[in-house]
């Protein structure tokens, strides 16, 4: 079971790309992103080891009912309430920057709201799933695109036309430099897996250990180190900065010579279209709960064979809301989105690690306004 | 849900996925560009002629069956030139297949290669793993040859280029990315390889060295195959040793090459080569008698040829190695350091440490 936990680990690592994260730290190589980094991978696993523990003290409950263990339900609802807008809102970001990827090198002449439909359809399907659906998907579609993920990596980290001299004068250039702010609330996004546990945990056992936990600081650096460095290393230390979608551009510098598709983009756009899909699902499926948590009839349940219509409802809305976002916003505008989000998200991280261990210690001292049994989920599958 | 409207929903699922037709153009209704050339026209009101030649699909595959059109245009920018033609031909332009683009050599003189990469570093269609090189005398002759040895429009060029077709030596490979890079790099500048037409084929034997805009230096082609092997290391080579009354010739299977800095306040450029390979052409039972001094020889030989070319190309000024690159990342990037190498580059001495091993004397019988 500990294996759905390091999934998210996993493809957080992976989605960075999407979430704008390499263009952040790379707009600010020169200034501070490289010296930023050791701060976030600390930072990063130090939470995620914070989050993980903690919740092993509440083994099969999600963050609304540990909130309503020790909150009165206002202020429950309150801090649900910023959950949900923190959760949703990454998807709708994120399915701006993917259709727009498309739009850009799949399908420049169909209009960009098709793309956008489509998978907004795609997602809306998925995330009103049961929870247990939900992390089932996962595991088949991270199973399936993580090998290939992996290998175009590869291929560019051991390709002739990487300029190791580009990263070495970066990486020196850039440790020297005083931390930028912004790359850190961008760097600690890759580690940010470990958040998927608030909703997650309903499905775990009783009996969960939280084994392998040094694997988490391994595979965010390498994500990390690996976002950042290969496209300075194809596009060199000053034509990086030209770049949008900077790692669109590194793919199609990697060529697969007696691949059936020579553009290596090709695939990476449809693995990205996997990995997006997941991201969406997951972000809004956990926004809709933590909604679904506010109302005071709500049983949190994980196995409906038959999702309530309210699931469709709230991400129907959440679909509307990113035709919107879609319609008043553009690329420019998109780019800034993304990192006051990437800066909320990181604020909103941290309050929560800080509010967990409080929680800790009023479990410890027994200051439980209910009894965890009447709050934990059900399996509600007939 | 019940069956009936579960079927209902998939129905108008299916519905959607026709949609994408609705704004996709077919394959038979568009025109595939193979290849493009820039051209500086003199009209100083239209300067950009922009060479295209287009592939007329056909079903059958084989030598010589290959059929293009070229069509020509002249006007102020690309971008509008290629516009422009699409108002001389009756299917919409598609790049996507285009790995070639060649940009006149008067146009990299005159205008330089600046403006060219502007557009077709902004076009999402074409790839970047395209093949960019300089046409001599210009861009037209190159995209207008039609060679009969080709399979199917425009698969000549490209074959000529990486290690694809033939590997030639003499044939410097430059992608756009990579073009793109060194347009801006600090301290490494772009090279490209120079093509012309030679009967009823392409000849690229030669490289030009620009500094970030126009060519500074023009390579003969022995020069070509040194800066090949030194600066990208590329395998299936040759190195000459002169000698009565045939030379010595090793062909050179690996080769392996690398650039570094020596000495601190007043470095000295390094290149690093290893050659492996065998004896193509020798006296008879010369290896036998002398192998580590011919070994020696060779290295000594060739080490000698490289440096006249790297002293060579530091006095056009240009610096297609990356040396200024690897200097600043010594030096991390450090304020002042990059204006100190301008002035050191202009005095630095290089050192060659070639070491070739001969893996055999190639004979069989």
């Amino acid at each position: 079971m500990i294996r759905y936990y390091y999934y998210h680990i996993f493809y957080v690592g992976m989605m960075n790309i999407m979430v704008l994260v390499p263009y952040v730290l790379i707009s600010h190589r020169f200034d501070g992103a490289v010296s930023s980094f050791p701060l976030a991978i600390a930072c990063g696993t130090l939470y995620s080891f914070v989050t993980s523990s903690v919740f092993q003290r509440f083994p099969g409950l999600g963050l609304p009912e540990i909130y309503k263990l020790f909150f009165p339900v206002w202020l429950a609802n309150c801090l649900n309430i910023i959950g949900v807008v923190i959760w949703s809102s990454a998807g709708i970001i994120v399915l701006f920057s993917y259709s727009n990827t498309i739009g850009i090198f799949f399908d420049p002449e169909a209009s960009s709201y098709l793309n956008l439909g489509i998978m907004a359809i795609a997602s809306l399907w998925a995330a009103t799933r049961s929870s247990r659906s939900v992390q089932f998907a996962h595991e088949v579609l991270l199973v399936v695109s993580s090998p290939i993920v992996l290998w175009i990596l590869s291929k560019a980290l051991f390709s002739d036309w990487l300029d190791w001299d580009a990263i070495r004068l970066v990486a020196g250039a850039g440790i020297r430099k005083p931390p930028s702010m912004a790359c850190f609330f961008a760097a600690s996004f890759v580690f940010s897996g470990h958040m998927n546990i608030t909703l997650f945990n309903r499905l775990h056992p009783p009996d969960l250990k939280f084994r392998f936990r040094w694997m988490i600081p391994i595979v965010g650096t390498f994500f990390l180190l690996v976002s950042f460095f290969v496209p300075i290393g194809f596009h060199g230390t000053q034509a990086v900065g030209n770049y949008l979608y900077v790692w669109s551009v590194t793919t199609d510098s990697l060529m697969m010579k007696y691949g059936f598709i020579q553009r290596v983009l090709y695939l990476f756009l449809l693995l990205y279209t996997f990995l997006s899909l997941l991201f969406v699902m997951n972000t809004w499926h956990t926004g809709m709960e933590f909604l679904k948590a506010c109302f005071k009839r709500y049983k949190p349940l994980t196995d409906e064979v038959n999702v309530p219509a309210v699931n469709w409802w709230i991400c129907s809305f959440w679909v509307v809301v990113t035709f919107v976002y879609a319609y008043y916003t553009n690329d420019l505008l998109n780019r800034v989105v993304a990192e006051m989000w990437l800066i909320t998200h990181f604020i909103v991280e941290s309050i929560l690690v800080f509010m967990l261990l409080a929680f800790w210690y009023m479990k410890k001292k027994g200051r439980m306004r209910r009894s965890e049994a009447s709050l934990a989920p059900q399996g509600g599958g007939s | 849900m019940t069956g009936k409207r579960m079927l209902s929903c998939i129905v108008c699922l299916t519905l959607l996925l026709v949609l994408g037709g609705c704004q996709l153009k077919d394959i038979d209704k568009r025109y595939f560009v193979v290849s493009a050339g820039f051209d500086y026209s003199n009209d100083p009101a239209k300067p950009y002629r922009v060479t295209l030649r287009l592939a007329l699909p056909s079903s059958k595959v084989e030598e010589g069956g290959a059929m293009s059109v070229v069509q020509t245009v002249d006007a102020a920018s690309i971008a509008e030139a290629v516009r422009h033609l699409k108002a001389t031909v009756d299917k919409e332009l598609e790049f996507g297949h285009c790995r070639e683009f060649v940009l006149g050599k008067e146009l990299v003189a005159k205008d330089g290669i600046y403006n060219s990469m502007q557009w077709l570093s902004r076009r999402r269609d074409i790839q970047s793993v395209s093949n960019m090189m300089i046409g001599d005398p210009d861009a037209l002759s190159v995209v207008s040859l039609k060679p009969k040895s080709e399979r199917y429009p425009g698969n000549s060029l490209f074959l000529s280029f990486g290690n694809e077709g033939t590997e030639s030596a003499h044939t410097v490979t430059t992608y756009l990315f990579d073009l793109y890079r060194r347009l801006y790099e600090t301290g490494l500048d772009p090279a490209l390889p120079v093509a012309s037409v030679f009967l009823d084929a392409y000849k690229i034997d030669r490289a030009a060295l620009l500094d970030k805009n126009k060519a500074r230096l023009y390579l003969d082609p022995e020069e070509t195959l040194l800066f090949n092997m030194t600066a990208f290391g590329v395998d299936n080579t040759i190195i000459v040793l002169p000698d009565k009354p045939l030379n010595i010739v090793l062909a050179a299977t690996r080769n392996t090459s690398s650039i570094d800095l020596k000495g601190g306040s007043d470095p000295v450029a390094v290149v690093n080569i290893r050659i492996e390979g065998f004896l193509e052409q020798s006296p008879p039972h010369l290896l036998e008698e002398d192998w580590s001094g011919l070994e020696r020889k060779m290295a000594k030989h060739f080490a000698e040829e490289a440096e006249r070319m790297l002293y060579k190309i530091r006095d056009a000024g240009v610096d297609p190695y990356g040396f200024g690159l690897h200097y600043l990342a010594d030096r991390h990037n450090a304020k002042g350091s990059w204006e100190k190498w301008k002035s050191l580059y202009r005095e630095i001495r290089f050192d060659v440490r070639a070491k070739v091993s001969i893996q055999g004397s190639g004979l069989i019988r």
